[in-house]
This record gives C-alpha cells, structure tokens and sequence, in this order.
C-alpha cells in the first residue's frame, strides 16, 4: 500500500488541486453576510456621483431610440421644406428686386392721383414726319 | 433574452451549465421584477466559488472578503442593467475578477498572505497529501500540508495578476477556457497560452514537490 503511495505521480495539477480544497472556517460566512448586510445598507443611503445616472438615462433613452429617430427624420424634413416652399409658391417675389429700382424713379401725380411714371421721350424729326404722312 | 441561445452562441455549454443558467436568470428577473430578496439566493449560490477565485488571485483573506462583497454590491446595484447576454455567472464573475484585478494593481505591494484550511474530506487532494507525505503521522503531515500551502502561495504569487487570474479561473474553479476568455474579455487562444506559460512556470518553482511515476 505504501508503495502504491509513493509511486503515484504528483503533477502541477495536483498541487493546485490542494488549493480548490482550502476553505475558510466555518464562522467566516456569518461575518461575511453581516459585513455584507451592513454594506448593502451603506450603499442605500450612500449620495452617488451625478455621472452614475448617466448609463440609466442613455438606457432609458436607448429604449425610444425608434421613435426619436422616426420624430427627427419627420422634423427635419418638415424644415426643409417649410424653407424651400415660400420661394416656389409665389413668382411675383422673384421680381420684388425690381421694385427698388421702379421706386426710385420720381413720380408725379394727375388730378385724379394715379401715378404716372414720368418718362422722357426723344422724338427724331424722321420719325415725326412719317407720321403725319401716315395719318394724312 | 433567450439565455439558452445565448449560451449556444459564445460557449460550448453542457446541459447543467444551461440549466444553471436558466435558473438564474428565472431569479435574475424575480430581481428585477421588484422581489429583491431573491438576490440573497444568488449569493448564497455563487458565494463560495466566487471567494475561491478571488482568494487565489489576492492570497489575502481579508481583502478576499471585501472585495467579493463589493462584487455583489455591485451587481445588485448593476441587476438591472443584466440583459441576460451572457449567463448571470459569467457577468459575477466578471464583475469580481475585475475589482480583484484594479485591487491588486493598486496595492502591487502587499506581502501578507493567509492560509485557509485544507478541506479534509476533498478526496482528490486527501490523495495527493498522502502521496507526497508517505509515512509521515498527522501533526506532520499538517505541518507539510502548510508549507506546501505556503509555497503555492508564492508561486502563485510570483505570476503576472493575468496569469494568476487565468490559473485560479481553470484549475481552482474549473471553468472551460471558452468561459474564461468571457470573462476576461480575450480570445481562447490567449488563455490557453496563458495558462502554458502559468504552468511552466509554477512547475519550475514547484520542482521539489512534483513526482513522476516511478
């Protein structure tokens, strides 16, 4: 029997297999669960940083994540096209340029005040006499 | 989510490990769910081998307890944030092996150690005592039972904090190297080279202790 003993092999293996049978004494575990108690307490009342509520938030806010998306994506295109339409709807705007321009040409009114641009007109004698020709 | 699909996709899961696992995650959701005394029966479960682990990458047992309280601290703190991905004791197991892995890193210099006890009715290693102490009577075989305990410490100790964790995950608590590499966030690959080099290296400062079949 001793000679079976001392002829086993005894590797690394085995040596740490000594190290899975340590075991603590048997009042270990009482203290432990007392001590852990009493850290389960301190941690419910313990103020935690402000930066441990982020994870919750971008948790919370993960859960939506589909119908935020969905929400941008319509609001962003309602801009756009709230930009895009006054330019198409209304052609006379694309001559309002044009109004300073007429503005600032000096006006005179008649008797009945209509507003009467006033032009000046350079009549050529050429011109003057082929329209008597052509009305006698 | 489906706990069983998800351990069908990251490990080779035996059926007792996907039945553990729906277990726990049937209790994670009581959790959830508002009942939060159920997650004394997680504790209660994981407890021990969560201790053993931590135990062999600090050496100390004082700071084993504080942090693997501070573990399940946090993962009740953390619980609903538990999607079910992973199985509940992988993600313990993650949580406690990394608190022990920023422990270690900020306390590089600690030198005292603790020896637990040697369960006596742990036949495997009963064999391997009696096999090393041959004829030796009882006061001093325990006298040998802590030397050698104290030279598995150092041994242990004299590994890198990665190597030390990867040891105490496969030979002390029996995790498969797919599990491992979840928990420590690598590839397989890196914990089975890991786990060469640990060995190789405990091996050389274990020499005196080894026996090959004669």
């Amino acid at each position: 029997m001793n000679a079976d003993r001392t002829d086993r092999k005894v590797t690394i293996e085995d040596l740490l297999r000594i190290k899975r049978a340590e075991r603590p004494p048997a009042d270990f575990w009482a203290k432990f669960e007392r001590d852990l108690r009493a850290k389960q307490l301190a941690a419910i009342v313990a103020k935690r940083p402000w930066w441990h509520a982020i994870p919750r938030v971008l948790t919370s806010v993960a859960r939506l994540r589909l119908p935020l998306g969905a929400t941008a994506v319509l609001a962003l295109t309602f801009v756009a096209m709230r930009h895009q339409a006054p330019q198409l709807a209304d052609p006379v705007q694309d001559i309002s340029p044009v109004q300073p321009s007429l503005a600032s040409i000096p006006v005179h009114t008649n008797d009945d005040h209509t507003v009467m641009p006033i032009q000046s007109v350079e009549v050529t004698p050429a011109v003057a006499q082929v329209d008597r020709k052509s009305v006698v | 989510m489906n706990v069983s699909k998800a351990l069908g996709k990251t490990l080779v899961a035996s059926p007792e490990r996907q039945h553990e696992a729906d277990v726990d995650w049937a209790i994670v959701q009581r959790v959830q769910g508002g009942d939060v005394a159920a997650f004394d029966q997680l504790i209660i479960k994981y407890r021990e081998r969560v201790y053993a682990v931590v135990y062999n990458m600090t050496s100390n047992r004082e700071d084993t307890a504080d942090l693997v309280q501070d573990a399940f601290i946090k993962a009740f703190q953390s619980i609903n944030r538990f999607s079910g991905q992973s199985s509940f004791f992988t993600w313990l197991y993650r949580i406690a092996v990394n608190s022990a892995l920023t422990h270690l890193r900020k306390n590089k210099l600690r030198t005292f150690f603790s020896l637990e006890r040697v369960d006596e009715n742990d036949r495997p290693s009963a064999e391997v005592v009696a096999a090393l102490t041959d004829d030796a009577n009882g006061a001093d075989r325990e006298t040998f039972v802590k030397e050698l305990q104290e030279k598995l410490n150092e041994a242990m100790q004299k590994l890198s904090i990665k190597h030390r964790t990867v040891v105490s995950l496969f030979e002390i608590d029996g995790l498969s190297h797919q599990e491992i590499a979840e928990i420590m966030s690598c590839s397989v690959g890196t914990v089975r080279s890991r786990l060469h080099y640990a060995k190789q290296l405990l091996q050389s400062e274990l020499q005196p202790y080894l026996r090959n079949e004669r």
